[in-house]
């Protein structure tokens, strides 16, 4: 294999490792690329790009006996959200998919990288359900939380969403206007039969995650609202959070 | 590098540095006018095309991912567009024009997706088009004219 | 009939724009913009970028006469900054080169050094005394004086008085088809294809700059891939010619989107402080209105502007007493200019917002107080000019609380929803003063057509589809018979600016001056080649017919007569509508408009979704009604867009929008089905029977809009585009935080 060429694409996942482990720093793992490419300039990028899209990851979505759903890590995000197992499953990810970037995006923009780039729609969503990411060559899936440094060294191959049962998932974004918007905030939960996780993102901030008990008694943590950003968008994420879990909390009463 | 890809049915071999932006490809080299730059951050849609069937921003693809692929712009569409056109028109849904092939694009994409006798609900359609920014419009007439032409 | 020419091959890509198809061996061209707001040229040297192997032409302010500058009102503005840069992305040169790496090469070897000047960023500092001075004359660009009656005493006898104050968003026309064009220079001449909406005023603009005469620059100035004024400016016409006739070869220039946002014109910014006041019974007596605009870097259509907001701030009303003041200040934000809704825009949401404040506050219904204050038919124009009569304002208020009632959102714990009205007028055409006159030419082409000739432009507004209506109406002629040219110096008829809504009451009036005129001497001829008598014949499709022998065939067909008697052409010129006033600029002739909006607000995140707009237009009957409606609906969103989303902040003169990934201009998914109801009724002797459709439906939707927030959040916006963070903030002073 040239990989003198700053992009290439490898064969199968093995030929991508071992280009990666040839490369080292001077090489990234890259798929859709709709986001990384916008900081690149007209030079083009810095490092050498492997293009994992067209590598086979497996389907891009798979229900385990668990109930848990696998999701291919290089699977566009506009199939994902049309794929039926994942309406069917999981409708809350579908309908939220609509709001992150445009179709022809989304035709472009995989999961893996959404979730990986840093400041993604989905990783709050992801966080929330307490998805695990599989990378290649390493067994043990990893939560998101974890995953903090070097996060584009190894190769993402699968996302695992363990089985909901009957855990109810809100999601919901604030953008600039009602569609095709960089997110101002996005928060989310996943409200089980005793805990509750809850994440938000404040403009660029990291995501935080926060687990506590169900029914919940007492005002929400602090920590979901620290990050450099202003009062309102604190003020919209509180909001939003505390609606979603006072219908919840109504709905069980009911 | 090389690339070799079918535009509009047509096979193309063209040498490319890997990060051309499609745009340029098709509307420098290959005539292509139907593919506008104008926000060229993928934030308008006026360059939109279809890569494999499904709709893309040419200024966010390379050229070195146009490799092996089955490109098809506004010019290339034919027949496949007739019945959108003529609905289009019918309802007066297209102004200054500049917006109107990628917006085309992204309509023959949804609309083929679409099983035989699936009613397309308003929300559907505007996640779709949600991408394609028309300054013109209002979207009205557009939105009439689609929904009217899937139920 | 279709809203659009050209329709099938916008949509397939094979319609060509003016920046597109460039001949063989055109240059690339491209520019050093300034990177800061303010500041001294200290020095300039292109001689390097000049001297680069494939480099043609390298232009500074130097290749310009030194007093050639640009404005309409006031010319204030050189085609490249001169010893001075007064706005980020102000061009300092030009180059055109082989290719685009040339070119990109040949601008970085560009020395230049700028000193910087302290940065005047808001209007009202601009006016401080001790404020750095744009230019030599001082910060004050323009300003507008009006009073009628006694306000102060008036506001004695009210039982209800109000202020309000709002301040308005700059909005980029942000056109879909970027600035640009392609200039071709020829030994003695240039051809200029770049949008504009004034083909001959460019064409002397750039014959005087390059030292031409007028007739060796052919200026063609549509289609135009979308403008809403942004393109009536001269945008980057001056330096693509420049670089063409230095170059002696075809350039193509065409600004990147990041450019464009720093150096289109914008609408401009106002800060309206209002004062009214109305008695028990609700007759609004007093308007004190003191208006702030922010004018940006250069006068542009500024003054204009200006002009235009305060004629139109008493909005449909009768007020019996008024004290206007308003200033337009220099800044180094951008530069203003001319965009769809021209100054009413900003005032007549104010205005609409004031009336409702003060109707909740006399406790009288919105449209009933609208009702009690509408001005009368006959009365004199708001400046009290003489004006076209408005006996529809009437009919528009009934159609308006005739509409269907709205189906009510259901009430949750969530949202809360508001429902506005406005109803408004605006200025037709330019003030006193036009250019409102207009010519054209109906001519009998060679090729056997109809031909109507004029300079007006084709934006997609619909204008050639209009025209062919207006000359099947005019002429039993079939479609095949009939042409419409457009959009270029080349029509031997200076039309005037295909703006302020002028362009279908011009072609309705050029067509219909020229009708019978032009019909004299098709018969004349005619009745010469068949040797009989002119009464004996009758023009149909394709031809004449003589009366007493009918056929499916002319007797003598377009095409044969033409062969015949050489191509016939009849000129036409027509006075403007308009009247003069000491003083004041003034419009004569004026369109209303009404509109219902509602809105849903989310009180959780604060975010305002437009969820239904009705606009009721009296622009008489809708000559090309797809066209009509598009321009209504097109309006609307653009409306809403003022009211909701869109602004362009500048921080210290440094333009923070540079994309449309942080300027937000409304998707499918924010705007709502726009329900567009003609008010069709004018005076039986209205002098036109149309109005323009082009800006009317923005300047009611966007109070509407505004009003519909008002009404949900019992608290009327003060800035707009209404911002989440507001709104939160109305709901928490209220008690009303979820």
């Amino acid at each position: 294999m040239n990989v003198d060429t700053a992009y290439v694409r490898p064969a199968d996942m093995e030929d991508a490792i071992s280009i990666k482990a040839s490369l080292r720093a001077a090489g990234m793992y890259g798929c859709g690329l709709t986001a990384a490419q916008l900081g690149w300039g007209v030079k083009g990028p810095e490092q050498t790009i492997i293009d994992i899209s067209g590598l086979d990851f497996g389907p891009d979505v798979c229900l385990a006996d668990s109930g848990s759903m696998v999701l291919a890590a290089n699977a566009p995000l506009e199939r994902l959200r049309l794929n039926p197992l994942i309406s069917g499953q999981m409708p809350t990810f579908a309908d939220f998919l609509g709001y992150v970037g445009s179709t022809a995006m989304r035709n472009q923009a995989s999961l893996g990288g959404n979730l990986l780039w840093g400041a993604g729609d989905l990783e709050v969503l992801f966080a929330v359900v307490d998805a695990k990411l599989r990378f290649a060559g390493n067994g043990r899936a990893q939560s998101l939380g974890q995953i903090t440094s070097d996060r584009s060294d190894d190769l993402l191959v699968s996302i695992i969403v363990p089985a909901l049962q009957e855990s109810r998932i809100f999601v919901e974004k604030l953008g600039h206007r009602q569609a095709f918007s960089p997110a101002r905030v996005v928060v989310a939960g996943c409200v089980g039969r005793q805990s509750v996780r809850l994440a938000v993102r404040l403009a660029g901030n990291p995501v935080v995650l926060v687990e506590t008990s169900w029914p919940m008694n007492g005002p929400l943590d602090d920590a979901l609202f620290t990050g450099d950003t202003d009062i309102h968008l604190k003020t919209v994420a509180h909001n939003l959070l505390r609606g979603h879990l006072a219908q919840l909390a109504q709905q069980d009463m009911a | 590098m090389r690339i070799s890809f079918t535009l509009n049915g047509e096979p193309q071999n063209r040498q490319v540095n890997p990060f051309d932006k499609a745009t340029s490809i098709l509307a420098e080299q290959c005539g292509q006018e139907s593919v506008k730059t104008s926000c060229a951050i993928g934030r308008c849609g006026a360059c939109t095309i279809l890569v494999d069937g499904k709709s893309a921003n040419a200024c966010l693809l390379i050229a070195a991912k146009m490799d092996g692929t089955d490109v098809v712009t506004a010019e290339g569409l034919g027949a496949r567009a007739d019945a959108i056109i003529d609905r289009l028109r019918q309802n007066g849904a297209i102004q200054c024009g500049y917006c109107a092939p990628g917006l085309l694009i992204s309509l023959v994409a949804l609309l083929e997706r679409a099983p035989d006798g699936d009613k397309l609900e308003r929300q559907e359609l505007e996640t779709v088009l949600a991408g394609n920014l028309c300054r013109c419009s209002g979207y009205t007439a557009l939105r009439k004219a689609i929904l009217a032409l899937s139920s | 009939m279709n809203a659009v020419t050209g329709l099938e091959e916008k949509l397939r890509g094979t319609f060509r724009y003016l920046a597109e198809g460039q001949p063989e061996g055109t240059l690339h061209g491209a520019l050093l913009t300034s990177p800061l707001a303010h500041a001294t040229i200290r020095r300039l040297d292109v001689s390097a970028a000049r001297s680069l192997n494939g480099v043609h032409a390298v232009v500074t302010a130097a290749d310009v006469p030194s007093d050639f500058l640009m404005g309409t009102a006031i010319l204030d503005r050189p085609p490249l900054a001169r010893a001075k840069v007064r706005f980020q992305g102000e061009p300092i040169a030009a180059v055109a080169a082989e290719t685009k790496a040339i070119a990109d090469a040949a601008l970085a070897l560009i020395a230049f050094e700028l000193e910087p000047l302290p940065i005047v960023s808001a209007p009202r500092d601009a006016l401080d005394e001790g404020a750095a001075k744009l230019h030599d004359s001082g910060n004050l660009c323009s300003d507008f004086i009006y009073s009628r009656g006694d306000a102060r005493a008036d506001f004695e006898d009210c039982a209800h008085v109000i202020d309000h104050t709002l301040t308005t968003p700059r909005q980029v026309p942000a056109a879909m088809e970027l600035e640009g064009g392609i200039c071709i220079p020829s030994p003695t001449g240039i051809e200029l294809r770049a949008a504009t909406h004034s083909p001959f005023y460019t064409r002397s603009l750039i014959a005087s700059m390059l030292g031409l005469p007028d007739k060796e620059v052919r200026v063609i100035g549509s289609p135009i891939g979308g403008s809403y004024g942004g393109k009536e400016e001269i945008h980057i016409q001056p330096v693509l010619a420049l670089l063409a006739w230095t170059a002696r070869r075809p350039v193509r220039l065409v600004l990147e989107r990041s450019q464009s946002m720093a150096f289109a014109t914008t609408r401009h910014p106002f800060e309206i402080a209002l004062k009214i006041g109305c008695d028990r019974a609700g007759r609004l007596l007093a308007l004190t209105a003191d208006v702030l605009v922010d004018n940006g870097a250069y006068a542009s259509f500024g003054p204009e502007v200006l002009d235009t907001g305060m004629e139109c701030i008493q909005s449909a009303y009768a007020f019996k007493s008024v004290s206007l003041r308003g200033r337009l200040a220099y800044t180094n934000n951008g530069v203003g200019g001319a965009f769809r809704g021209f100054g009413a825009l900003q005032t007549l949401t104010a205005i609409e917002l004031a009336v409702d404040i003060l109707a909740r506050k006399a406790s009288i219904d919105p449209l009933a107080f609208r009702r009690i204050n509408l001005a009368g038919a006959n009365d004199p124009g708001p400046l009290g000019q003489a004006i076209i009569p408005q006996p529809e304002l009437s009919k528009v208020a009934d159609a308006l609380s005739a509409l269907p009632v709205w189906r009510d959102e259901t009430p949750s714990q969530r949202y809360l929803s508001g429902t506005g009205y406005a109803l408004v007028r605006k200025g037709e055409g330019f003030a006193g003063g036009g250019p409102n006159g207009a010519s054209g030419v109906l001519a009998l082409t060679l090729d056997g057509q109809v031909t109507f000739q004029s300079s007006l432009v084709e934006m997609g507004q619909g204008l050639e589809s209009t025209v062919r209506n207006i000359l099947l109406a005019s002429f039993d002629l079939g479609d095949a018979d009939i042409c419409c040219a457009t959009g270029s110096s080349d029509a031997g008829a200076d039309s005037g600016p295909t703006s302020a809504s002028r362009g279908t009451q011009i072609a309705l009036r050029l067509i219909r001056a020229g009708k019978m005129p032009f019909l004299e001497k098709l018969y004349v001829g005619a009745a010469e080649i068949l040797q009989v008598p002119m009464d004996a014949l009758r023009l149909g499709p394709g031809g004449f017919y003589q009366r007493m022998a009918p056929q499916n065939k002319p007797d003598l067909s377009l095409s044969d007569l033409a062969a015949s008697a050489g191509e016939i052409v009849t000129r036409i010129d027509i006075p403007g509508i308009e009247t003069t006033q000491a003083g004041v600029k003034v419009h004569t002739l004026f369109t209303a408009c009404a509109a219902r909006a509602g809105v849903r607000i989310d009180r959780w995140t604060g975010q305002v979704v437009c969820t239904g707009l009705d606009l009721l237009p009296a622009c008489g009957p809708p000559i090309s009604p797809l066209a009509f409606h598009g321009q209504m609906t097109g309006a609307g969103a653009q409306a809403l867009g003022f009211c909701l989303t869109e602004h362009q902040p500048y921080e210290e003169g440094t333009v923070m929008a540079r994309n449309f990934d942080s300027y937000f201009i409304p998707t499918i998914a924010d705007v709502p089905d726009i329900n567009v109801h003609p008010v069709t009724w004018l005076a039986p002797d209205d002098p036109v029977g149309i109005r323009g459709a082009g800006e009317i439906g923005l300047n009611a939707a966007a109070p509407a809009i505004a009003n519909a927030v008002a009404s949900a959040l019992d608290a009327a916006p003060t800035h707009l585009p209404v911002r989440p963070e507001w709104v939160l903030g109305v709901l928490a002073r209220q008690g009303r935080t979820p």
